[in-house]
Formats: structure tokens, sequence, C-alpha cells
């Protein structure tokens, strides 16, 4: 590392930095729930309709049916959703902040994950009350590794984070990323154990599936919060090399496109 | 006192959006390039400042006063060229820039020192301080699109001001709001060009703040082309670019 990459490395240790993605997060799920009527509660209807419409129909059409398939997608839609709006947004911000970016000094990628830390709130908010509430009716019951879910998504925060920055600076350069991610969220849904169990895959599908990204992401979660297990060590050293990775494509993506992204704005 | 700019041999480029594809439609159809088409902004621009200089910077619309402020604050990257900036840059361009009109006035002064890099500076007493300034008082906690464009170019202002830089950047932004506010502000801006290591104006007209000057620079087509004197720079200015010969406005 040079003394450069260090310094812009650096900006992410910066207590300031955080402050002011939490200050913007806040100014955006106040901007999104502002002048509704159910205001912070629509960030559970959305997850909360797809859990039911899932949990009524997927039974229906599955030859093998899951043993508490409602838990299962409880567990993982709101994940999911957190993948799919941090990614899909995050072509977003930097654009919409562009007249802001050309006349403030602040850093740039503030904004990409403020978005992202904005849609982790959003997640915690949905997940733990679709959570509680099922403890509530008897679809799930209390275990104590459920405490160890934030843990879990500390790592999934830095992937997601590091993915958000990469789109959020390419986004000026190719304006296209945003159909395109959106598009591919929509493919890798399918291709991800979201609304069915990787068992239920062929056995070459499911080695394949330890390539997936967002498998390796959502699999703990699914581990802690469905099966009521501990992740294992190769679960938890998937995600945490994953993790790695996902900070050097992404630091390596922004230290690329940040020096001149200001003039495609 | 501190702060030093030393630019040397700066060139800029800007980037023709609509000349390049930026989305694979067109790419596609309208067949335009990937590469990008580059449009000079500064070029060759060699300018340094030490403490004590009051510069006030002079040209037309477009001739590159405010990429080079916008150099200077490290929001512009250069291409060619080396840039050395020691100090806090406080840069006073088009201030109110990221306001949340659904947020209170109070948030938005929050913001406004988020958006330049500031949160540190920022304190429940600098807040008091900026709510009196603005005189906005129990208007500060309503929604900022219920304010009038006055009140936010007063909200904008005040939040702006109340910041110790080495270099101070102002781009045509000078006091508004109503005759009592502008006088008020006008006191404020002066004292600050005074107390501030490095002031640096644009303006493409003379004005009471560039009599605080003691360094006058023209620009042309993204180039400084001239320093000098104030008479100097505003007799070059308007005889050789805005061709204007009355000899009344030249010494004005």
């Amino acid at each position: 590392m040079n003394q450069g990459m260090i310094r812009q490395f650096g900006i992410f240790l910066n207590p300031y930095y955080w402050q002011t993605a939490v200050l913007i997060a806040k100014n955006g799920l106040a901007r999104m729930y502002r002048n509704s009527f159910l205001g912070i509660l629509w960030t559970l209807f959305q997850p909360l309709t797809m859990v039911l419409v899932y949990a009524t129909v997927m039974p229906m059409i599955m030859r093998s049916p899951t043993s508490n398939y409602t838990l299962y997608v409880i567990v993982s839609f709101p994940v999911w959703g957190f993948f799919s709006a941090s990614i899909i947004g995050s072509s977003q911000s930097i654009l919409c902040n562009g007249e802001t970016l050309k006349r403030c000094i602040v850093s740039s990628s503030v904004f990409p994950i403020a978005d992202v830390l904005r849609n982790a709130y959003t997640f915690f908010v949905s997940f733990t009350t679709i959570y509680i509430a099922a403890m509530c009716i008897g679809i799930a019951h209390f275990d104590i590794l459920i405490f160890l879910v934030p843990f879990y998504f500390i790592p999934i925060l830095i992937i997601i984070g590091s993915i958000a920055i990469a789109i959020a600076f390419i986004a000026p350069y190719i304006r296209d990323i945003g159909e395109l991610a959106s598009i591919s969220m929509t493919m890798l849904f399918w291709f991800t154990p979201v609304v069915y169990q990787v068992q239920m895959l062929p056995p070459v599908a499911q080695s394949f599936m330890h390539f997936n990204p967002f498998f390796i992401m959502i699999r703990p979660i699914q581990m802690l919060a469905y099966g009521h297990m501990l992740p294992g060590i190769t679960e938890t050293l998937h995600l945490i090399v994953l993790a790695g990775i996902a900070v050097i494509l992404g630091f390596s993506i922004y230290r690329i496109c940040r020096r001149n992204y200001v003039y495609y704005l | 006192m501190s702060g030093l700019i030393r630019l040397k041999n700066i060139s800029v480029w800007g980037v023709d959006t609509h000349a390049r594809a930026a989305s694979l439609r067109q790419w596609f159809i309208s067949r335009k390039s990937l590469a990008s088409v580059r449009i000079p902004i500064l070029q060759d621009v060699t300018f340094s400042a030490k403490p004590g200089d009051r510069i006030a910077i002079m040209g037309q619309n477009g001739c590159g006063k405010s990429s080079l402020l916008k150099v200077i604050s490290g929001n512009y990257p250069v291409h060619a060229g080396e840039r050395h900036v020691e100090g806090a840059v406080v840069p006073l361009i088009e201030m109110g820039a990221g306001f949340e009109p659904e947020m209170s006035g109070r948030y938005n002064i929050k913001l406004s020192y988020a958006y330049r890099g500031k949160l540190q500076d920022y304190s429940k007493a600098i807040e008091q301080t900026i709510i009196d300034f603005s005189e906005l008082n129990e208007k500060i906690d309503l929604p900022l699109k219920t304010y009038s464009s006055g009140m936010t170019a007063r909200l904008a202002f005040s939040s702006a001001i109340f910041q110790n830089p080495d270099i101070l950047l102002l781009d045509e932004i000078f006091a508004t709001g109503d005759a009592g506010f502008i006088e008020k502000s006008q006191e404020i801006l002066i004292k600050k060009v005074d107390n501030v290591s490095i002031a640096i104006m644009v303006n493409h007209a003379p004005n009471e703040f560039t009599d605080l000057c003691n360094r006058f620079i023209l620009m042309d087509k993204g180039r400084i082309i001239n320093e000098g004197s104030r008479k100097e720079i505003l007799r070059h200015y308007y005889k050789n670019i805005l061709h204007i010969s009355d000899q009344n406005v030249i010494t004005a």
C-alpha cells in the first residue's frame, strides 16, 4: 500500500465519516416515509407481504415440502431484501447527489455507505419485528443463537458496502449499471436459496452454490435463525474470505473510478 | 497564520457527456463512442497564494474561475500539473447545496456541516449562533420547504459563514436577503475575509469585496492571462475581453 492508498482507506476509519453516513441515512429514511400515513411501518409490509405470498404458494408447488417453511421465508426474505435494495439502490447513490458532490467537500463514498446503512436499519426493523411476531404465534421459538445474527451481519455489511461503493462509482461512467444490477439480482434471487432450501437442488447444483456469494452470505443467517445451529468453521471462513475479496475489489474499483467521476456527473 | 496554495501547470479536462455513449442504448442504437470526449476546463494554470493574500479572480462566465476554486478546494481532480494546498479550505460555492427541503432548518444546519466535511466543528452552541444570525428563530424547526427563498438564502449564508478556515474561497456568493440582513452579512463577510490567512474571490464584475483585495488576476478561456493592479486588470478585462471602451466604466 502506498501513502495515497493508506490516506484514502483511512477515510473509512474516521469516526466523523460514519457520523456523516448515519446523518445522511437518517435523512434518507425521513425523506422516504415523512409524508406517508404509516411511516416506518411500511418497511414491515413489503417483506411481510412477500413472506405471506411465498409461504402460501410455494408449499403447494414444491415436491418435497420444507419443514416450517414459513419460518424459512421469514428468515431469508428480509436478508435478500437488504442485498437487493442496497445493490440496486447504490447505482443512484452518486448520481442523485451529483450537485452536492460538485460543490461540497464531503467524501463521495459516504453516499453509497449511507444508503447501505439505511437498508441495514430497515432490515433489522423488519427482521426483528417479523421474527418476534413469528415467535408470538408459535412459528418460531426462542433460541439464544438469534443474538449472533448481528455478529454474522457485520461481514455481510462489509461485503454489501464494498459492492455498493463499486457500483456507485461505476454508475457515472456507465448509466446502465442500475438496470444491469436489477436484472442480475432478479436472476440471482432464483439462483440463491431464498425461497427454497439448498438441499432440494441436485448435488451438482449444490456444489456450484458454494461459488455464489449470496449463498455464502445468507447461509449463516439461515443456520442461526432457522436451523438453530451455529455456522461451522467452513461457513464462517467463507464469509470472512468473501468479505476480504469484496473489500479489495470494491476499493480497487473505487480508486480507479473516483478520480474522474465528477466530470461524468 | 497558516495556509499555502501552489498550483503548477495545472490542466483540467471535463467530459462532453452528450458526445459519448453513457448507456448501452446510446452505444448500440445511436452508435456513439464509448471513449470520452474531453473539453478543456483549465489549461496550464500556474498560481500560488501565501498568507495575507486577498485575491480577486475576474473574468467572463465560463472562463474557468469557479473551476479554479474547485481545484483548490479539491472538488475537481487535476489531470496534469501539481496541486499543493496546505490548511483548512472552506469553499463558499453555491451555498445551500445539499439542503433537504423535507427536513427542518435546524437539521439542515447540521447537514451543511456534514456536507462540508466539518461535522467535528458542529455543536449546539454554533447551531444557536447560526439560528440567531439567520433571524429564523422559532421557524428553524419547520421544514425547509415552507421557507421563502429569502429565508432559505439566510439559512444557507448563516450556516456557511461561521467556520474558521485558513483558506476562504468565495464564488460570487455575497450577502442575500432583505436590506437589514444584507448589511449584517456584508459586515461579517468583510470581517471573515480580514481574518483568514488567504481569501480568494471570483467575480465577473468588481464590487465592494474586490476593494479588500491586494492581488488581481484575470482569466480567459481556462487560462490565467494577466495579473496586476486593480486598475490594470479592469482595463484589460473591459477593453480586451468585454470590448467596452467607456473610460468611466473602466476607472469605476
